[in-house]
């Protein structure tokens, strides 16, 4: 069995920039898979868990109230109603019954 | 019956149980790379040391065809022996027996050996190897983990809580761990997780082999749950026979005194620091050139690598010792590095151990992440953790002492006992480049030339307070030292600090920011 630990100090130096000043270092594992933080985007209705896409409520062009059910996806064993956020129209639909989703998945752009 | 036919009945009954499992279990359990839960025991303990109490117990449960069904010691070894010299309370999971798994006879058999082990006043090694609950067992198996939790609640703080997990540790089983002081794991054998692989591919799709979600690896590099990693068992008990002769025996005790030695020869203190605050060093190297033997025993090496812990002796005693770590991440505090510095300094506050830090960091690590993942209570901890600390307390600022994390790493604001500073120390609210920005905003950006303003702002900005002796004026720091005086400014603080008191107001607990 060969060990999976890895020698100290064999990840490059890299510029590392607090304060506007830019330090010479290494990066942790962590760090260096570190996800930028993106402006979410509020027209997407998305997964917040993975799961199983029971049935789509809705089609594209067609209007929305705020709080109506668009989407069953059955997760943790149960089976959740996502709703739109707000008033508005389905641009798309990306996804159909049946289909399993990960986490963060865009299931419905709105208008 | 004669004696001589009674012992020969007991010898004949010891012999039975002692085979744990059987031959076959044993086999498997080897097959795996794994040893016994008997020969795990009898390679920490001194030869010959271990003295094994009640494996002539047995289960009562009478369900599910449990009704004389004979588990070997219900499926644990437990005793006493000596690590080291050092008594200690031990106990080992047996694989091999029912999968080593929990019922009340196996829990009582756990509780029983740490009640003695508060009593006696000595530390407790706890061998992890266990499929779980015994489910035949129902509640009752909950509550013997219940059990358990309550009492390594007890014991944290009055007696060193040890955990070495070599096999399956999951579900609420992973938490009697988690409450103690230190945990050990081992590639490729330990595996710790609340839900196994298979129960999050059906309730969430997610697709995951065990090593990668909760393997020896991820619990030393990435969650910070396990302290120290080996490559084998062998190496791992080697890790815990070093570990036991730091660390006092109990909480009233301090640890007990080797022979004072002198670093070894190596690197000259002076050539280990780069004279630019940007270059990157090895912290570890400090570390090593003023303690004795330059013998540093280093904690979570893999996890949160910017911040450095571990023991070390000064004078032949331990000190606890937390530095900032410039080759990593600049050695900036974020939100695990602050969990692990904050979980150790209370770990020493508690066991009598002195604490000395070493400073050279730019600060907390800004970022969304960070902000988001609630560095703010996070960063608390260890502001918290130093300030409550009572043991002696010293603080060697190196070069960079910026701003908050200047603040937070046991300056003289948060009860250090001695502070002393570098000459390229450079204790300042921000860095230069940083400060000069703010400062001379307008002068820049209304120069001719902004960039040259720039950078004679910042060279201004340098020269006044890049530099330990504003601090020093206003008595903020103790002593300037030069680098190689700092072993004999370290010994000297450890005996004059010797018998320090400081007494703190009558309260239930505080309640740092968990």
């Amino acid at each position: 069995m060969q060990p999976t630990r890895q020698p100290d100090g064999d990840e490059p130096l890299v510029p590392f920039i607090v304060d506007d000043t830019s330090y010479e270092t290494r990066l942790t594992r962590k760090a260096r898979e570190r996800r930028l933080w993106a402006r979410p985007n509020h027209k997407h209705i998305k997964t917040q868990i993975p799961g199983l896409i029971v049935s789509v409520l809705v089609r594209p062009g067609q209007q929305v109230r705020r709080g109506q059910g668009v989407i069953v996806l059955e997760a943790m064993k149960m089976r959740n109603e996502l709703q739109s956020p707000y008033d508005g129209t389905v641009k798309q639909v990306l996804v159909a019954a049946g289909q399993t989703v990960p986490k963060d998945t865009i299931l419905i752009e709105l208008a | 019956m004669s004696l001589g036919q009674r012992i020969h009945d007991f010898l004949q009954r010891t012999r039975a149980l002692m085979k744990g499992g059987g031959e076959q279990a044993v086999q498997k359990q080897v097959a795996q790379g794994k040893l016994t839960a008997r020969d795990r025991v009898a390679r920490i303990c001194d030869a010959d040391s271990f003295h094994e109490y009640d494996l002539f117990v047995e289960h009562s449960c009478r369900d599910f065809g449990m009704d004389g069904k004979s588990l070997p010691g219900d499926g644990v070894v437990a005793g006493t022996g000596t690590v080291q010299g050092f008594p200690v309370c031990i106990f080992a999971q047996d694989f091999t027996v029912a999968g080593g798994s929990l019922g009340l006879a196996h829990a009582r058999k756990i509780t029983k050996i740490m009640d003695h082990a508060m009593k006696m006043g000595v530390p407790l090694i706890g061998i992890n190897d266990s499929g779980g609950a015994r489910i035949q067992e129902g509640v009752n198996s909950l509550a013997g983990y219940g059990e358990i939790f309550y009492r390594n609640t007890l014991a944290s703080g009055v007696i060193p809580q040890i955990s070495v997990i070599l096999g399956p540790c999951a579900g609420g089983a992973v938490y009697s761990p988690a409450l103690t002081d230190f945990v050990f794991v081992v590639d490729r054998i330990s595996k710790m997780f609340i839900t196994g692989p298979e129960v999050i591919k059906t309730v969430l799709g997610e697709e995951i082999s065990m090593e990668d979600l909760g393997g020896a690896r991820v619990q030393a590099e990435i969650s910070g749950n396990a302290h120290f990693y080996a490559a084998s068992e062998e190496e791992c008990f080697e890790q815990i026979k070093r570990l036991v002769t730091f660390i006092p025996w109990n909480n009233r005790k301090t640890s007990d005194p080797f022979p004072p030695r002198p670093p070894r020869p190596g690197k000259h203190i002076e050539s280990i620091v780069p004279d630019d605050p940007r270059k990157p060093y090895d912290i570890r190297d400090v570390v090593r050139a003023v303690c004795d033997d330059s013998d540093f025993f280093e904690i979570q090496e893999l996890w949160a690598r910017n911040i450095v812990i571990g023991f070390a002796r000064l004078d032949g005693r331990t000190v606890g010792v937390v530095g900032n770590q410039p080759a990593y991440l600049a050695g900036v505090l974020d939100v695990d590095a602050s969990d692990k510095a904050a979980r150790f300094i209370r770990f020493c506050d508690a066991f009598n151990i002195p604490l000395l830090s070493f400073v050279d960091l730019p600060g907390y690590l800004p970022g969304v992440d960070q902000e988001h993942a609630g560095v703010i209570r996070h960063g608390a901890k260890i502001l918290y953790a130093y300030s409550e600390a009572t043991v002696a307390k010293i603080t060697v600022i190196i070069r960079k002492a910026y701003g908050g994390g200047y603040i937070a790493m046991c300056s003289r604001h948060l009860g250090a006992d001695f502070v002393f500073a570098w000459p390229c120390a450079e204790i300042a609210v921000m860095g230069p480049e940083g400060a000069a920005n703010i400062i001379f905003r307008k002068e820049i950006t209304g120069a001719a030339d902004p960039d040259a303003m720039r950078q004679e702002k910042i060279k201004e900005y340098q020269d006044k307070f890049a530099n330990p002796f504003i601090a020093a004026r206003d008595g903020h720091i103790d002593a300037v030292i030069q680098p190689e005086q700092t072993r004999d400014f370290l010994l000297h603080a450890i005996r004059v600090s010797e018998r320090k008191t400081e007494q703190r107001p009558a309260r239930k607990h505080g309640i740092p920011p968990f």
